[in-house]
């Protein structure tokens, strides 16, 4: 079978697809609110008149390309191309000033790669079994993870934990706005149907972290930056032996990634966090953390890669796509006759398995030509902000007109923007806000599910092996920053 | 690229304050509109409303952001400087301009218009280099409306 | 935004061509038409209208822009077609829940039936009751006896969506506890009927789930028979008064000359009906289902009407 499943990519249309996807793939994530689902659904039409195998690999390379596209105007410019590259940019952009842009980029697109092939590999191996587990993830289960990894967040996020705190009920707070998602009532829309739909997370992160950028450089205006303060461009290769120190950190960070795309509805972004905080909680120099340490660069980028895999387990397994971009790919998938769900590794597991080689096998084509990125991509550093930073209002604007093609988004961006850089400039960590606005309503949501299911008892929070886990593993982290933050109190 | 925190006076107030002190306004202002902002239908269910987890959140930030406040009332935090503040402040009123007129004047005028004033604020002077918003707003444009199909206004 | 620009232009037009105002419908149409669709690019509502677009650009002889305006489960999309120009270029492909679910429940700030004209209905997925296979419920007359005697969780793909409104009909007039839990999406609530979160679900795109053996299939709660399952009752045939028609058509802004709806219905009538049309929803999972324009506006008061009456019991 699978060696039948590889006779089938020998086929020149194969290699353009496949090129042609990551390519463009990486160039719309790295433009900020474009992201891989605008990417798919643009090029779904294109697709309708390619062989399905082709086809299929076109979109799922600029699935894979967008992701970690991202991660490109995430290190170079801080400002993030899609929300879960959020995390990279904290190391990534701090290597960046130092000249090292280059390394960190590469560091970037290996750990990317690590991340693909594993939860490819786990995609191949395991969906049908994954899949069946994902299920005895109900409301209460899921509940009680969010609640999980929002204490990851806060807790192990390093500087102050009542800043974190303080950012994460900011985003929970900004997560109400809209309509309730129980009883569908409206909350805080002040009778405008604009407010229905809440914040977006799009325009949001574009206005906290690309607005807020021309912000504080209107404030901290430099009048010239002259070159010779430009950090200098510094080699940049990475050696294996250096990702090999990592393997650790890799694995760790790609078991989240691909765990957590597993279970519908938390998305890229919180896996990412969650696998920063952990590296940096493992590691013996924590405090380079935040200062341009390349684990910090490579454990949320092998997480969100990884999620891709992941993500697309119940999405074919079972038909039930866990987000956005897998509903899309679903429709894909079903364009070209292979309908996901039950009987596709029964019916096409020829095109299946062909599909799942390619995906492993495109890390070769996204390693040449995202290091072909970096040659043009690397000398953004070196741009007068006065001329960059023009460019990024007017990306701004578009990026966050383009989500919904509406105008409130956009407002929605700048006052963000202007949030963003208060924040910023009082020293509030803006990552916490981030997750508290991704996982405040689904946790508010997924509680209230669970309470009436189990017809209000809050019993249900520790009926299941899985809540009984996730509740001792609360306690445990609880007790562990408790212990920590005592010894060091003591040092 | 990131704020200088060059230190304020340890008595002034600086933008740790201001920040915290504006989100303790929003906060209880959020409280005391509550209910007139999320109406509950009642399905005669049982557990938390509408209105449960919104007022739990908000008081609990309420809380933390009045201990910020108070713990940080010894630190140091950044100065707020008023030149500088009316940069930011010129930015920002140059893209509320930008947004409000863009259904009328159309994505290319609005956007490059907000280019070309954030260029001028950040200190360039030379005419040319001011055509850059020009040409980035101008790709932006053609290539969101015909090569991604967007719809801009 | 786009429409006021737009509207200066006609305005403009119309005053220097006041007489050949009649003529504009036999040119119709003359330039592109704007077809938008009220959720994001890349889903079932999407890929059909694109589809039937592409399709019946070759007979109209003018390009059909296909346009994308997402939020707010579709109301906003819906206002900006029922205030656009009625002269034909702006179209829009609806469903049931803009259409007449949630403006039966809130001010949504257009009204389906005064505000745009049905040109066609041309799918609509079924929406099933499914529940797990080893569930003790083998038909819908024992999931309401339980309903009765333990109480069952349903969930849906949304707060106050029609499934929702549908048994909250049958739990009125039954008697029946039928709590109901909104999930965010139909996938999700499929995943957690899969997992015994809840009882049943109420859900589309669960074919191959059923004839997998994972799901069963106890009613559907169309009006018709769902043609892979037609031994399956709809909720009427279980002698239940309630149901949840799911429509996918097209609207134009009421006002638009009637001489062009004709010829908008004839053109779209005879693009559905094609095979090459069928063997593509098919691809998808999606039926095709043809409804006149006049028959698509009865559906849609008949139902904007019941689910008032629901939605005023629910409210208090």
């Amino acid at each position: 079978m699978l060696v039948d499943a590889f006779f089938e990519l020998l086929n020149l249309w194969v290699l353009v697809a496949a090129l042609a996807g990551i390519a463009s793939g990486i160039i719309i994530g790295a433009i900020p609110g474009l992201g891989p689902t605008m990417a798919i659904a643009l090029l779904i039409p294109v697709t309708f008149s390619m062989e399905p195998i082709p086809a299929i690999i076109l979109l799922l390379g600029v699935y894979q390309g967008a992701i970690f596209g991202g991660s490109i105007s995430a290190v170079l410019l801080n400002v993030p191309g899609t929300p879960s590259s959020a995390a990279t940019a904290i190391d990534g952009f701090a290597m960046a000033r130092r000249g090292e842009g280059g390394r960190a980029l590469r560091i970037a697109l290996y750990a990317s790669v690590a991340g693909n092939i594993f939860s490819c590999l786990v995609l191949m191996a395991l969906a049908q079994p994954l899949a069946r587990f994902a299920l005895d993830f109900g409301p209460a289960e899921m509940a009680m993870l969010m609640l999980f990894a929002l204490l990851v967040i806060v807790l192990f996020g390093g500087g102050s934990k009542l800043d974190a705190l303080l950012m994460v009920l900011v985003g929970a707070c900004a997560g109400i706005v809209g309509l309730d998602p129980i009883s569908g009532t409206p909350r805080f829309t002040f009778g405008s149907f604009a407010f229905d739909n809440g914040f977006q997370l799009i325009p949001v992160l574009i206005g906290l972290f690309a607005m807020s950028e021309v912000l504080l450089q209107a404030f901290d205006r430099a009048d010239e930056v002259s070159d010779a303060e430009m950090p200098p461009l510094k080699r940049s290769v990475v050696s294996l032996v250096e990702l090999w120190r990592m393997r650790v950190t890799l694995l760790l960070s790609s078991v989240i990634g691909t765990f957590v795309g597993i279970l519908p509805g938390i998305g890229s972004t919180v896996p990412a966090f969650m696998s920063y905080n952990l590296a940096r909680a493992r590691s013996s120099e924590a405090g380079q953390f935040g200062q341009g340490a390349p684990e910090g660069v490579a454990a949320p980028e092998a997480a969100n890669n990884a999620v891709t895999g992941g993500a697309l387990v119940p999405t074919l397994a079972l038909g039930i796509p866990g987000d956005a971009v897998t509903a899309v790919i679903l429709g894909a998938f079903m364009l070209h006759g292979l309908a996901p769900g039950p009987f596709l590794f029964r019916d096409h597991g020829l095109e299946v398995y062909a599909i799942f080689e390619a995906l492993l096998l495109s890390s070769i084509p996204t390693v040449i030509l995202g290091l072909l990125f970096f040659r043009v991509a690397i000398h953004v550093t070196r741009v007068q902000p006065r001329h960059l930073l023009p460019a990024i209002t007017i990306l701004a604007i578009f990026g966050a007109f383009s989500v919904n093609n509406s105008l409130f988004d956009v407002w929605v961006m700048l006052g963000a923007g202007v949030l963003g850089f208060l924040f910023r400039s009082s020293g509030f960590p803006l990552p916490p806000l981030l997750i508290g606005l991704i996982l405040g309503a689904p946790f508010e949501q997924s509680l209230r599910q669970a309470l009436l299911t189990s017809g209000g008892g809050f019993d249900i929070f520790v009926g299941s092996p899985i809540t009984i886990g996730l509740v001792a593993l609360i306690a445990v982290s609880l007790a562990l920053s408790l212990v920590l933050g005592l010894r060091k109190a003591r040092t | 690229m990131s704020a200088k925190s060059s230190g304020g006076g340890v008595s002034r107030p600086g933008f740790r304050t201001l920040t915290a002190s504006l989100l303790l306004a929003a906060a209880l202002w959020a409280l005391q509109a509550l209910d007139s902002q999320i109406q509950v239908f009642s399905f005669g269910e049982s557990g938390p409303d509408a209105r449960s987890f919104p007022r739990g959140v908000l008081w609990l930030l309420v809380a933390v952001v009045a201990l910020r406040l108070v713990l940080s009332l010894r630190r140091e935090d950044a100065a707020l400087r008023a030149g500088p503040l009316l940069r930011v402040l010129a930015v920002v009123a140059v893209c509320i301009l930008a947004l409000w007129s863009m259904p009328t004047v159309g994505f290319l005028a609005g956007a490059a218009g907000a280019g070309v004033i954030v260029s001028l604020v950040l200190g360039e002077r030379k005419p040319l280099m001011l055509g850059l918003p020009l040409l980035v707003s101008a790709v932006v444009a053609y290539g969101g409306q015909h090569g991604l199909n967007i719809p801009l206004p | 935004m786009k429409f006021t620009r737009r509207l200066s232009l006609a305005l403009l037009g119309g005053m220097s061509l006041v007489p050949s105002a009649t003529l504009a419908q036999q040119d119709y149409p003359d330039r592109a038409i704007t077809l938008v669709v009220p959720y994001g690019a890349g889903g079932t509502t999407d890929i059909s209208a694109r589809q039937i677009a592409s399709m019946a650009e070759e007979l109209l002889g003018q390009p059909i822009v296909v346009e994308n305006q997402p939020g707010a489960s579709g109301t906003n999309a819906m206002r900006a077609v029922a205030g656009a120009d009625p002269d034909g270029y702006t179209l829009i492909a609806t469903t049931s829940s803009p259409s007449f679910v949630t403006p039966a429940l809130r001010d949504v700030g257009y009204d389906t039936l005064e505000d745009l004209v049905p040109i066609l209905n041309y799918s609509g997925p079924y929406h099933g009751v499914v529940v797990q296979v080893d569930s003790p419920y083998e038909s819908l007359d024992a999931l309401i006896a339980g309903g009765k005697s333990d109480g069952v969780t349903y969930g849906t793909a949304g707060a106050m969506g029609g499934a929702h409104l549908a048994f909250a009909a049958v739990a009125t007039q039954t008697g029946a506890r039928l709590q109901h839990v909104p999930f965010d999406g139909a996938a999700k609530a499929t995943a957690a009927v899969l997992g015994g979160h809840v009882d049943a679900a109420l859900v589309p795109a669960y074919r191959d789930l059923v004839r997998d053996g994972q799901l069963r299939l106890l009613g559907v709660l169309d009006g018709s028979n769902d043609p892979d399952f037609p031994d399956v009752p709809t909720l009427k045939e279980a002698g239940l008064s309630a149901e949840f028609p799911s429509i996918v058509g097209i609207m134009a802004p009421a006002g638009t000359d009637p001489v062009i709806i004709q010829k908008l219905e004839a053109t779209f009538t005879e693009v559905a009906s094609s095979d090459e049309f069928k063997s593509f929803m098919t691809d998808l999972s999606q039926p095709v289902r043809i409804m006149p324009g006049a028959e698509l506006a009865k559906t849609i008061e008949e139902n904007l009407v019941a689910y008032r009456e629901i939605a005023k019991d629910l409210g208090n």
